[in-house]
């Protein structure tokens, strides 16, 4: 491997600074940071870590939407240190985990922000006009650029540490491979939280190439925000979860996007039906569904939609996730470990430059396997996700191989909400169960075995789990269903579902 | 309670599973617990089956309160 393959990713950044440092180069609200000013705020959080903390390598960065937070991200990646992003909507035991797991005592943040047992270093103060010059790091460093936390079967959340050869290899794809023409009078829109992994492919992708990022506000309802700011701004770049696509369908014929040049999806089944509402919207846009679990950095496949192939391509009506990038390779494997015969599907198994080794602290060996491909022995992750390929060799999602779910494209394990309301009575049989609701979307409702108090029960889980991983609902049962096999009979739960 | 804020009120007790839920006119996101993007959405679109009409992108993007909602839902309804 090239030494400068693991070199800091957001090196472009710099070359974009130093051709156009008078462009808009983030948007937050009525305030526009140029490139020169975004710089002098990372140079100052470069100096104030330099200055305060040089030997730590691993920092929590509180998202607070702000410039300070990119600016942070991209201050420590240049020093080749790592960062955590903290959502501040999770809740105080989840973050204590993640800080713990991911063994952090200090912790960034633009704002005040209370962290027992942490050293939180303000960002908000630094100065906006320093003009003091960037020291490097002399060695190219050997850790992650980040590391991400994902929803854990076990209980625990899995810390997913990503290297900057790993977000080289996908912004080589993305930005210097010509498959799309982004340019410095793009405008993009960064709907995503830090702690979602398309945020980096939303928030850099602009900051590499000389446009624009605007940062949606996270008061307000995404859903309807992500459109009004799309036609206030002139959005020409946008990434978005599927199910805002169902929000949105009662209202394409009121929407329009004249300006808009790219439509990302990932995160989810991506329907057809509805993608061809979209294009009412956007007639200009070029729409791809992409696919790519966090391990794998961002995402690793995408696919064109078009008319009328997309149509014939969709396989139950869902889109392809296309073809992998160039430098990926994968197999489709059966339950014994064998590759599938053509055209059946097997689980998705995925190796190449964007992909992970494993995680923090070992967890999780099990969804990481080595096997010799073209002589070398290569690292395979197992997405868990069944996918089959067509004859024109295109990748077709089926759904998955165990119970995770997506709730607003974040991974949910149900197992991960089942230990947590066990802990709460007992080891009592507990389970979750997804149940759809209006527009294809999903909410979780718990079943519980016992007796106790339903709301106080939901209110503990609050305490601990993010908001997209608490039931709507909890149901308590004198004795929970089980099926011939004593396991819990999750399709009669369906029907105890009020 | 008027009769459009009492359908309305069965409408949220639907979309929230909860029988004893309360709303006034005020009520609003930040003081009703799981009022976010998703559940906001599914309010709409069970609010129109209920009082069989359509609301229009910019009706939806003014909805703040209940009050809103109870206001449009009335100008719907012509009274």
């Amino acid at each position: 491997m090239d030494s400068d393959d693991n070199a800091p990713f957001t090196r472009r950044f710099l070359t974009a600074c130093e051709q156009y440092p008078e462009r808009p180069a983030l948007i937050a609200g009525s305030r526009i940071y140029s490139y020169q000013e975004l710089l002098a705020c990372v140079k100052s959080v470069m100096h104030l870590v330099g200055e305060t903390c040089q030997p730590t390598m691993r920092f929590g960065v509180v998202d607070q939407n702000d410039c300070h937070t990119y600016a942070t991200f991209i201050a420590l990646n240049l020093l080749g240190k790592t960062y955590v992003p903290i959502n501040p909507r999770y809740p105080e035991r989840r973050i204590a985990v993640i800080l713990e797991e991911a063994q952090i005592d200090k912790i960034l943040s633009s704002v005040d922000y209370p962290c027992p047992g942490c050293q939180v270093l303000q960002t908000g103060n630094v100065s906006e006009a320093d003009d003091r010059p960037i020291v490097f790091p002399g060695v190219v460093s050997p850790e992650p650029a980040y590391i991400l936390f994902t929803s854990g079967s076990t209980g625990k959340p899995k810390g997913v540490p990503i290297f900057n050869r790993q977000l080289n290899a996908f912004f080589a794809y993305f930005l210097d491979k010509q498959n799309y023409d982004f340019t410095p009078d793009d405008r993009f829109l960064q709907v995503y939280e830090t702690s979602f992994d398309v945020s980096v492919f939303s928030a850099f992708s602009p900051l590499f190439v000389g446009a624009s990022m605007y940062l949606l506000p996270r008061m307000g309802f995404i859903s309807l925000e992500i459109p009004q700011l799309m036609a206030l701004h002139q959005i020409t770049v946008v990434s978005m979860v599927p199910s805002i696509l169902h929000h949105l369908q009662p209202y394409f014929n009121q929407l329009k996007f004249e300006k808009l040049r790219y439509s990302f999806f990932s995160g989810d089944k991506l329907y057809h039906e509805i993608v061809e509402g979209w294009t009412i919207t956007c007639p200009g846009a070029k729409i791809y569904n992409c696919y790519g679990p966090t391990e794998a950095t961002i995402v690793c496949t995408d696919y064109l939609w078009r008319q009328p192939q997309s149509k014939i391509d969709s396989l139950h009506g869902v889109v392809p996730i296309g073809t992998l990038f160039p430098d990926m390779q994968y197999l489709l494997l059966d339950e014994d470990e064998n590759e599938v015969s053509s055209g059946q599907a097997g689980e998705f198994c995925i190796t190449g430059p964007q992909v992970i080794a494993g995680y923090l602290n070992h967890a999780g060996k099990e969804k990481f396997f080595t096997r010799l491909l073209n002589g070398k022995q290569m690292t395979f992750y197992r997405t868990g996700d069944l996918v089959l390929t067509n004859e024109q060799g295109t990748l077709l999602y089926l759904g998955r191989t165990d119970q995770q779910l997506k709730i607003s494209g974040y991974r949910v394990e149900p197992g991960e909400i089942e230990f947590a309301l066990s802990e709460l009575n007992g080891h009592k049989l507990c389970a979750v169960v997804p149940v759809s609701q209006t527009g294809g979307m999903i909410s979780l409702v718990a079943f519980m075995e016992g007796a106790g108090d339903e709301q106080a029960m939901l209110a503990e889980l609050r305490r601990q789990l993010p908001p997209q991983c608490i039931p709507k609902q909890l149901v308590l049962l004198e004795k929970m269903p089980l099926n011939m096999n004593g396991k819990i009979d999750r399709k009669e739960l369906l029907n105890l579902v009020p | 309670m008027n009769e459009v804020l009492q359908k309305l009120n069965e409408v949220f007790c639907k979309v929230f599973l909860k029988n004893d839920l309360v709303i006034h006119l005020l009520s609003d996101a930040s003081n009703i617990e799981g009022w976010d993007s998703l559940t906001h959405m599914m309010l709409i679109s069970e609010t129109e089956k209920r009082f069989n009409i359509t609301f229009t992108f910019n009706e939806i993007m003014a909805f703040k309160t209940v009050n809103d909602m109870v206001s449009a839902i009335e100008k719907h309804l012509g009274r």
